[in-house]
């Protein structure tokens, strides 16, 4: 029998321009079989309102296949395919479910309750967990597509009244203590925020080489999953889970940039503007996708005019990089201390083209084959 | 004040970052009408130039780096020892230069600098 085409949700956004699905998304979609196997129980119990129970084989051997991915950004064609003991009949209920998914992702983005109770919209705290700021999975439905964003997923988990929720997480931070009692560790934030997290074996190596290197300043980069929670100002609260943790270079363009966020219009002794925070997460992610990891990182600093000036060393060379946040174009100056010689450009780090001439020049300086 | 007299420039802590110095912090900006305040080290101990510059309403400083007049006279820049607000105060004037110009004489005076180390650390 040919599988059921069941759902074809399209996910937009930078990650998945190239029609492929990152590994992290496809826990999503384990969550929301998961949410649909539950949901359509509750369609049935709706439906048999005289039932005691759920038929024991209810689910059995339910399992949602991605089939394949379509293009338009990433379409992740999800199907059903209707082997084994999977009682046929109860197809329509999980196509309930599915609608109902769907149409509690609308009704919530409209501000409006949605159908689901706040049990099943619990689901919510994993399904989406995933999506970063920007990215939106959308669902095709008669009457217009439906759009499901980080935002959206968050109105969801706020209407199931649950007190706290999960979160994918990239934290800075250093680790003053290591339990290995208890095997948990913690991590200092840059803003004093300390949370707890698991201090699992394969994390264990790096998290105590940071912890024994704390007076020296070591910061990790934590990726996982950490609750939050708060009705209007949401903090962490612990960190649940970890995939990877890593130790960061003293020059981590991440680390830098968080502390140039906290800075205000009048930083330098009265003058100097602040950096506009959407600037600092374009050059944040420009150096993470344009900047080759061969090169060294530079050294950066604010600079009066709320941009960001980046600077290299070598014995024969000063070089300096002063960036324009709001136009991402930026005046290059390379000094040879020795024979007074400058090289100066105007580069444009809007642009591909851009970052391979900076590349190029930073590789003549230090010796690097382009 | 002689050549070898140290010019104390405070240097700001968002100009450190793992211990070096940007050289920013030896170029003026266009509202400081070009001239880089310094203290004249012949008159003024790095420590008390901290003190006093810290103790003014939004001043922070992560300590005192220094250059001599005679490093500024090797940037053709002059040194004015013009006594305000307060009598050891002392501008190098970055006036006649261009753009292209003071940031290439500020990363010969930070380099000089930095090789001769802090001053005053804080």
């Amino acid at each position: 029998m040919n599988p059921l085409e069941f759902l074809a949700p399209k996910l937009e956004g930078e990650r998945f321009d190239g029609h492929t699905l990152p590994l992290e998304v496809l826990r999503d979609f384990s969550a929301l079989q998961e949410m649909l196997v539950e949901v359509a129980k509750w369609e049935f119990r709706r439906a048999h309102p005289d039932r005691q129970r759920i038929p024991r084989n209810f689910d059995e051997g339910l399992e949602l296949h991605l089939a394949r991915i379509g293009e338009g950004s990433a379409v992740a064609a999800l199907v059903l395919p209707l082997l084994g003991l999977f009682p046929r009949e109860n197809v329509r209920y999980l196509e309930q479910a599915r609608d109902h998914i769907v149409e509690s992702i609308a009704q919530v983005d409209a501000g409006l309750p949605p159908p689901l109770p706040p049990n099943l919209l619990g689901y919510f705290d994993r399904f989406g967990r995933s999506l970063r700021e920007g990215e939106v999975i959308a669902f095709a439905r008669a009457g217009g597509d439906v759009r499901f964003s980080p935002a959206t997923r968050l109105k969801l988990v706020k209407a199931a009244q649950v007190q706290s929720w999960t979160e994918e997480v990239a934290l800075r931070g250093r680790v003053p203590e290591a339990d290995q009692l208890r095997q948990t560790f913690q991590v200092l934030l840059r803003d004093g925020t300390k949370l707890t997290a698991p201090l699992d074996e394969q994390v264990r190596e790096t998290v105590i080489k940071a912890f024994n290197d704390y007076q020296a300043g070591a910061h990790v980069l934590i990726k996982g999953i950490a609750r939050k929670d708060g009705a209007i100002n949401p903090v962490y609260k612990s960190i649940e889970s970890i995939d990877r943790v890593s130790l960061l270079d003293p020059l981590d363009i991440g680390l830098r940039m968080e502390e140039f966020l906290g800075l205000r219009d009048g930083w330098l002794d009265g003058k100097g503007l602040a950096p506009p925070p959407d600037g600092l997460a374009w050059l944040q992610h420009a150096f993470a996708t344009d900047y080759s990891g061969e090169l060294r990182l530079p050294y950066l600093y604010p600079t009066p005019e709320g941009g960001i000036r980046a600077e290299w060393s070598t014995p024969e060379w000063e070089i300096s990089l002063d960036i324009d946040l709001n136009t991402h174009v930026a005046e290059y100056q390379a000094l040879n201390l020795h024979t007074d010689s400058v090289e100066e450009n105007r580069l444009n780090l809007g642009s591909e083209d851009g970052w391979r001439e900076l590349d190029g020049r930073l590789r003549a300086l230090e010796g690097l084959q382009a | 004040m002689t050549p070898q007299t140290l010019l104390l420039r405070q240097i700001h802590p968002n100009f450190v970052q793992q211990g070096r110095v940007t050289s920013q912090a030896f170029r003026p900006t266009p509202k400081d009408e070009n001239m880089l305040s310094v203290d004249d080290g012949d008159r003024v101990t790095a420590a008390d130039a901290f003190v006093r510059f810290t103790a003014m309403p939004n001043c922070r400083s992560a300590g005192i780096l220094a250059v001599t007049q005679a490093e500024c006279a090797e940037q053709e820049l002059p040194v004015i020892a013009d006594g305000q607000p307060y009598p050891e105060h002392c501008s190098i004037d970055f006036t006649a230069c261009t753009p292209g110009e003071r940031d290439r004489k500020a990363k010969h005076l930070a380099r000089a600098a930095q090789e001769r180390g802090w001053q005053f650390l804080a």
